[in-house]
């Protein structure tokens, strides 16, 4: 075992070495490496999140809520999903489906996909409104861990908040995920909520296989980047739509000479990306808020620009306004690349069902659309010329490489297994 | 244990909620079932700490289950617990 992979399976506490801090106390959190535990893909509790100065804090009974939840929901995933499965492909055989509803209607005959259903939308409602609950509970106290993160003037300059700016209609009329208020709470000043409520949610989802940080796609990204265009070095990288900074911060890291302009719709996502990466010393990236279908031109003549699981949350306007304005903000020679889950294109019928059930159920306004689209095409005609545009597939290696994980099953659609669209802008 | 304050969320935006059982009754009685089984699992995880705390050090000083910190291998095993306890409750659900 290598000693960084020794150092991540390292035990959380040790009644010999200095307890860290609990991930409920008052005191502002330092930030400290996590140690995530070694159980393969099984859920990973909350207490192995990775700390920062703006980390939720739960106390062990929210904890131990939020992590029966995962388990709930990695149980209707591994051993409801294939069960179902089984019945589906009997049924299948004989009265065949011809499109995704037919599939749809054969699936509802099985008593099971109710129940799984509801448990499925239900236990999202749950874990977002419990997290957000507890976020606006700690308002306070996470804006004065906010405003020390940003203390300095340096950290203070990364970010870049427009009081005019006014949020896209698809954020306004879906919450993503049943996030209530979605992306946009803001209680103005250095309001955080809304960001640790996401970042919370975000690694009890996926459970924490995202990495203790939850930025797997962000580093699964950076290293097809580096494996796959070995000499390209980005001097000027967009992340357009980062959130919380999740992905960007490990983007960041991997382009350490970059300067990365990190660009989002809600003013407390970015206050709370930019403490966080503050915390977690990241100095290379500008948190501004603007519009990723009209980048500001001062941000032009970008080496690469980027979303990372972000278009299936907008339209399909926004998703042509957002290839035409990574066209007009590269510079000549310049990268842009798109990551997203896999289309629907010929999949099984099950598999195409698991999969759009988060476009009908989980607030995910462009889903169900989206997986259906040629990426390809979409960038022809934002302006990309048709050699220079390819596909290909990203995966975010298990943190944790036990091999007594199960994976009986993927969890369609929230599994790190994705397709990247890309294309070069012709050189000058 | 102590009791949260109160606090009064946003609205959802987005299309109206879907439902995926026909009986507006049996729904709730399903989300109450999720609600109780989170409760349950924070009991369990107490009485675990409680156990394992009063196991290590033979008495229970204040304040001890809400800084005691499960070392790695306590960890492990109680994710394996939760998975069969998930199994347990929510057993049916694989059942034809």
């Amino acid at each position: 075992m290598s000693p960084a992979a020794a150092a991540q399976l390292a035990p959380v506490t040790s009644r010999d070495a200095p307890l860290p801090p609990p991930a409920h106390a008052a005191a502002p959190l330092a930030a400290v490496p996590s140690a995530q535990l070694p159980i393969g893909t099984l859920p990973q509790p909350w207490r192995t999140i990775g700390r920062h100065a703006v980390l939720l804090r739960l106390t062990p009974d929210e904890q131990a809520r939020l992590d029966a939840l995962t388990h709930l929901n990695h149980f209707l995933a591994q051993e409801v999903v294939p069960a179902m499965r089984g019945r589906f492909e009997r049924d299948a055989a004989v009265a065949t489906p011809e499109d995704r509803d037919q599939a749809f209607d054969l699936l509802e005959r099985d008593p099971r996909y109710g129940i799984w259903s509801e448990l499925r939308r239900n236990s999202m409602e749950v874990r977002q409104q419990r997290n957000l609950e507890a976020a606006l509970r700690q308002r306070d106290e996470l804006a004065a861990a906010c405003r020390d993160a940003l203390a300095s003037a340096e950290a203070a300059a990364t970010l870049e908040l427009d009081p005019t700016f006014t949020a896209p209609d698809y954020l306004v009329k879906t919450h993503a995920h049943l996030l209530p208020g979605g992306y946009l709470t803001d209680g103005g000043a250095d309001d955080v909520a809304v960001g640790a409520a996401y970042e919370a949610s975000s690694y009890a989802v996926v459970p924490g296989r995202s990495g203790p940080h939850s930025d797997g796609a962000g580093r699964a990204l950076a290293r097809w980047l580096v494996a796959r265009f070995p000499d390209f070095r980005p001097r000027r990288i967009l992340d357009l739509g980062c959130g919380a900074g999740l992905n960007t911060c490990a983007v960041a890291r991997a382009f350490p000479d970059a300067e990365v302009i990190a660009i989002d719709a809600g003013a407390g996502l970015l206050r709370y990306a930019a403490a966080r990466a503050a915390s977690l010393g990241i100095r290379n990236v500008r948190w501004v808020q603007a519009d990723i279908e009209q980048v500001p031109e001062r941000f032009g003549g970008a080496d690469l620009a980027y979303t990372a699981i972000v278009l299936h949350e907008t339209s399909h306007r926004a998703l042509r306004n957002v290839f035409r304005s990574c066209h007009e903000r590269l510079a000549p020679g310049g990268l842009t690349l798109h990551v997203e889950q896999p289309p629907y294109h010929d999949r099984p019928w099950f598999e195409q069902c698991m999969r759009d059930w988060d476009g009908r159920y989980n607030n995910e306004a462009f889903w169900s659309r989206i997986y259906e689209l040629d990426l390809g095409d979409e960038l022809a005609q934002a302006g990309f010329e048709r050699p220079r545009i390819f596909e290909d597939r990203v995966s975010a290696v298990p943190w944790n490489t036990d091999p007594r994980a199960p994976g009986k099953s993927e969890d369609y659609g929230r599994t790190g297994n994705w397709q990247v669209v890309g294309a070069w802008r012709a050189p000058a | 244990m102590s009791a949260a304050t109160p606090v009064t969320l946003p609205e959802l935006a987005g299309p109206p909620r879907p439902h995926f059982i026909a009986d507006a009754g049996q729904e709730r009685l399903w989300n109450v079932v999720v609600a109780l089984s989170t409760e349950l699992a924070a009991t369990r995880a107490r009485l675990d700490t409680l156990e394992r705390v009063l196991a290590e050090r033979g008495t229970l000083p204040a304040g001890a289950v809400e800084s005691w910190q499960p070392s790695t291998a306590a960890g492990v095993e109680r994710t394996h617990d939760m998975q069969d306890y998930t199994r347990r409750v929510f057993g049916a659900l694989t059942r034809e």
